[in-house]
């Protein structure tokens, strides 16, 4: 159980966060075991996929690192008991949109989620106001920022 | 099937939160409906007769000032509950001015009542409250506290200013506001209701309450206080806990809100 990740993204499309996510997923594929849980798959592949791709519904039973990359995916993914650790990978403050309550975003990062950063100034605000995030990934989303973070929290088990 | 009261509730405010609660409380004696009465108040009216209504002063619009001027001859009671909020405490006052029905009753906190008698206001339909809450909702619950500071916004928008030298980019600090969701900063985690703040008072090192109105579920949750000028020396400075007298809803429902059922 060791090597099992996964990424909720709900809707791959071409655009250019979907095309760096999925290239990541095929990157770290060769050291992991990697799923894509979603419900919709409009990507034209570039290169070989090296991963399973899986409709949301079954990421409930996935046991072992997911990763979500919204505040939406969050909410569905934070009351699922199965995954050994929930991480969302974020450079948005959420909370500034009107339409979550404070409840949402509240409940939400208080409980057992870790998160990710990858801007300096909401890798702060989030230590101000929610908890530590396990990493700042100050060059971006990289393959070898994800390897260090999946690496620590498999060795941290 | 007439009902005991109807109750308006649409944005959320203290008072009308606890109230709604003390009926609640006391179900067993009245019956009641809590309903968002815009634009609808003539039906709501009519489909369930109530005897009495609580209206809430925030909201109070000019359909709420046509429906009160024409159907209090037909209540016993209209229920107006004015929250503790200093800042529009002459706007209160100038829409009390407006109402002559002579059934109104105001739900007013103890320094609201005091601001009206130094205007002249005849007091006599007030009915008093100070530190209102529900104690089912409010408890402490011996959580293990962070290092945060929760900042309970007023709705004075300019009351961040005060702030400004102790928020992020200038500090570090680790405070977190609520309740004000118009101020935009990125510290100001939005509106947080009661089983939330609950949680937060219980979860949270040290508190700041720049509305002065929660005293009350700040004792109840035996949450540290620190006032903004403690700040400066937050290394050295000890915030205190407070201790005042609360009033449960559900009692005041009971015992000051006497209407025949």
């Amino acid at each position: 159980m060791n090597n099992q990740v996964a990424f909720y993204i709900p809707l791959v499309s071409n655009t250019e966060v979907s095309q760096n996510l999925v290239k990541i997923l095929n990157n770290i594929s060769s050291k992991y075991n990697t799923i894509l849980f979603n419900s919709q798959y409009d990507f034209i592949d570039q290169e070989p996929r090296r991963f399973s791709v899986l409709h949301c519904n079954q990421s409930k039973y996935f046991y072992g690192i997911l990763f979500a990359f919204d505040i939406n995916s969050l909410a569905i993914i934070d009351h699922f008991p199965a995954p050994y650790k929930k991480i969302f990978v974020t450079s948005d403050i959420f909370w500034q949109n009107k339409t979550y309550p404070a409840k949402v975003s509240y409940d939400l990062i208080m409980n057992d989620i870790d998160i990710v950063t990858y801007d300096s100034k909401i890798y702060d605000l989030y230590n101000i106001c929610f908890k530590k995030p396990l990493i700042n990934m100050s060059n971006g989303l990289t393959s070898e920022d994800f390897v260090n973070v999946i690496d620590s929290v498999f060795s941290a088990k | 099937m007439p009902i005991d009261i109807l109750i308006h509730k649409n944005t959320y405010t203290k008072i009308q939160s606890a109230l709604t609660y003390g009926f609640i409380q006391n179900a067993d004696k009245y019956k009641f409906q809590v309903i968002n009465c815009h634009n609808s108040i003539f039906d709501l009216y009519y489909i369930y007769k109530p005897k009495n209504i609580l209206l809430q002063i925030e909201e109070y619009s000019n359909e709420f000032h046509t429906f009160v001027n024409d159907a209090s001859i037909t209540l016993d009671n209209i229920f107006l509950s004015i929250d503790n909020n200093k800042v529009n405490f002459d706007t209160y006052i100038k829409i009390l001015e407006q109402i002559r029905s002579s059934n109104i009753k105001a739900i007013a906190p103890k320094a609201f009542i005091e601001y009206a008698q130094t205007k002249d206001m005849n007091t006599d339909n007030f009915i008093s409250y100070n530190n209102l809450i529900n104690r089912y909702v409010f408890l402490n619950k011996n959580l293990t506290r962070s290092d945060k500071i929760l900042c309970i916004l007023s709705s004075d928008k300019s009351c961040v200013s005060k702030l400004e030298k102790f928020l992020y980019p200038a500090s570090k600090i680790p405070i977190v506001m609520i309740n004000n969701p118009e101020i935009v900063h990125d510290q100001n985690i939005g509106l947080m209701l009661d089983d939330d703040l609950c949680t937060a008072l219980n979860s949270y090192g040290s508190v700041i309450d720049l509305t002065e109105a929660y005293d009350a579920e700040i004792s109840v949750c035996g949450i540290p206080k620190y006032n903004i000028q403690e700040l400066e020396t937050l290394d050295t400075a000890q915030p205190s806990t407070i201790s005042v007298e609360i009033e449960d809803a559900g009692e005041f429902i009971a015992s000051k809100l006497i209407m025949r059922n």
